[in-house]
């Protein structure tokens, strides 16, 4: 009897990613895994899991497998070796993965272990699970208006000490503030119907927040990370957006904003965390490794991870 | 010279023999207004990009709207392209359009031994094969080798366009 919140594991052959990590998976003895040959899995194991965690190799190199997959992508956990930020967009454009975990450096193995237990319990990623303490700053604010945001951002920022990363790192922090909290300002509030309230309005119109509901933005920091944690409080953001934005390149003619904001910032953040509570609350956390060197920065494996409570 | 404003964002623009240099100044955002930017009209515009702070979502599309008005037979050139910048360049399809060229810009190098950054100003035409031209510096009479600090692919991809 396998149990309803199972997590799969797709592996098989010795140069599988997935099977290299198969032993120290094991050693976390998590009744909720389950290992399995990737022919060998039937429809009704997917719609029995709540996850399937699998090797991009299997995707592409077994069509059954894919349209399988396919099918339950909102499951789909990927891990891959990437060269670069093109590889990785047109894999989650591919598979429509809602976890894609960059498998080229050595921060991964407890982003997977975190990510298993995250899956088995039902929870979202917090900011605190990527902090290994001592935090070394920590800060947070409220943005009632969209007036003058780059100078809401820039103090935002000031109690954070960036003097030892590389010169344009900055201004990738507050270029990734003023996109999700542009979001959180002008594409979240919905009205009770689930309209838009502010989506298609210019923006360089001032909105002001409800204040039921105001956006929030907090910043926690360790010796080698920072993490931005954007939050609004409509839960609008659906899937079907972030697969369509995500990773399109291209600005739109549209009413409202350009429609690159999300791919502006999954292109800058080291990992993207979306959490979607639907009706609720949108949370995007954004980690950053600190680097003297852009190099350093710039070579650093990358993930996305979009967790998505079911309305129950 | 003359000087345009909107918001935070500054168009101070002169005449240069055939050209019109247009210096930005300030952020690239939802402040830049078409239709004003584009009443600064020329055959040939040169935008100098020095002080540029940053460059966001809607900046992109404003800045790609504003090089429409002038219609496809105007030719435009960057100079002293900050990386942040390139940056867009380099992720944004259509950013750099295909009556515009960079001629400079600014890529970043790190001395190991010093442990400290420099932003360096390369002419477009120096890059070869897309690697980054070797590069020296002398701090208090000592001269130091200086790293390239960046994918050198992906760096220069704006150079492919």
């Amino acid at each position: 009897m396998i149990a309803a919140h199972q997590v799969l594991i797709l592996s098989d052959t010795p140069q599988d990613i997935v099977k290299q990590l198969e032993s120290i998976i094991v050693e976390l003895r998590m009744p909720a895994i389950r290992f399995i040959h990737p022919s060998k899995i039937y429809r009704s194991d997917l719609i029995e899991s709540v996850c399937v965690l699998m090797d991009h190799a299997w995707f592409e190199k077994n069509q059954n497998l894919r349209e399988l997959i396919l099918s339950h992508s909102d499951k789909l956990g990927i891990l891959a070796t990437v060269s670069g930020q093109e590889e990785m967009n047109r894999i989650l454009k591919e598979t429509g993965a809602c976890h894609f975990f960059g498998m080229s450096g050595t921060h991964t193995f407890q982003d997977i272990v975190n990510f298993l237990n995250a899956r088995i319990e039902n929870r979202f990623w917090t900011a605190e699970t990527f902090i290994e303490p001592p935090v070394t700053a920590k800060s947070h604010f409220r943005f009632e208006s969209s007036e003058n945001l780059e100078q809401q951002i820039t103090r935002a920022l000031e109690p954070h000490d960036l003097l030892s990363t590389f010169e344009g790192f900055k201004p990738i922090l507050e270029k990734i503030l003023n996109e999700t909290l542009t979001n959180a300002l002008f594409n979240a509030p919905v009205d009770s119907d689930g309209s838009p309230v502010h989506r298609a309005r210019n923006r360089k119109e001032v909105v002001l927040a409800d204040p039921d509901k105001i956006p929030t933005l907090d910043i926690i920091e360790d010796a080698d990370k920072i993490i931005l944690t954007v939050r609004d409080f409509y839960g609008s953001l659906t899937k079907k957006v972030i697969d369509h934005y995500l990773t399109h390149g291209q600005v739109a003619e549209k009413e409202g904003g350009a429609g690159v904001g999300l791919f502006l910032i999954l292109r800058d953040a080291h990992k993207l965390v979306i959490n979607i509570e639907p009706g609720k609350m949108t949370e995007f956390i954004i980690v950053l490794h600190k680097f003297k060197r852009f190099f350093h920065y710039q070579v650093l494996e990358k993930s996305f991870h979009l967790f998505e409570r079911k309305p129950s | 010279m003359s000087t345009l404003e909107m918001g935070q964002l500054k168009f101070i623009s002169e005449t240069a023999g055939d050209s019109l240099v247009i210096h930005i100044e300030g952020s690239i955002n939802e402040d830049l207004v078409i239709e004003k930017a584009a009443e600064l009209k020329h055959a040939h515009i040169i935008f100098d990009m020095q002080k540029v702070k940053m460059i966001n979502s809607c900046g992109i599309r404003e800045w790609i709207r504003m090089l429409d008005q002038h219609g496809t037979e105007a030719k435009f050139e960057y100079v002293n392209v900050p990386q942040i910048v390139i940056q867009q360049m380099n992720m944004i399809s259509g950013f750099l359009t295909k009556n515009a060229k960079v001629n400079t810009f600014y890529a970043p190098y790190f001395i190991e031994d010093l442990d400290e950054e420099r932003q360096v100003l390369l002419k477009a035409d120096e890059i070869k094969d897309f690697k980054a031209p070797k590069m020296s510096a002398t701090v208090d009479g000592t001269e130091y080798e200086l790293d390239f600090d960046a994918i050198e692919d992906q760096y220069f991809r704006f150079l492919k366009r």
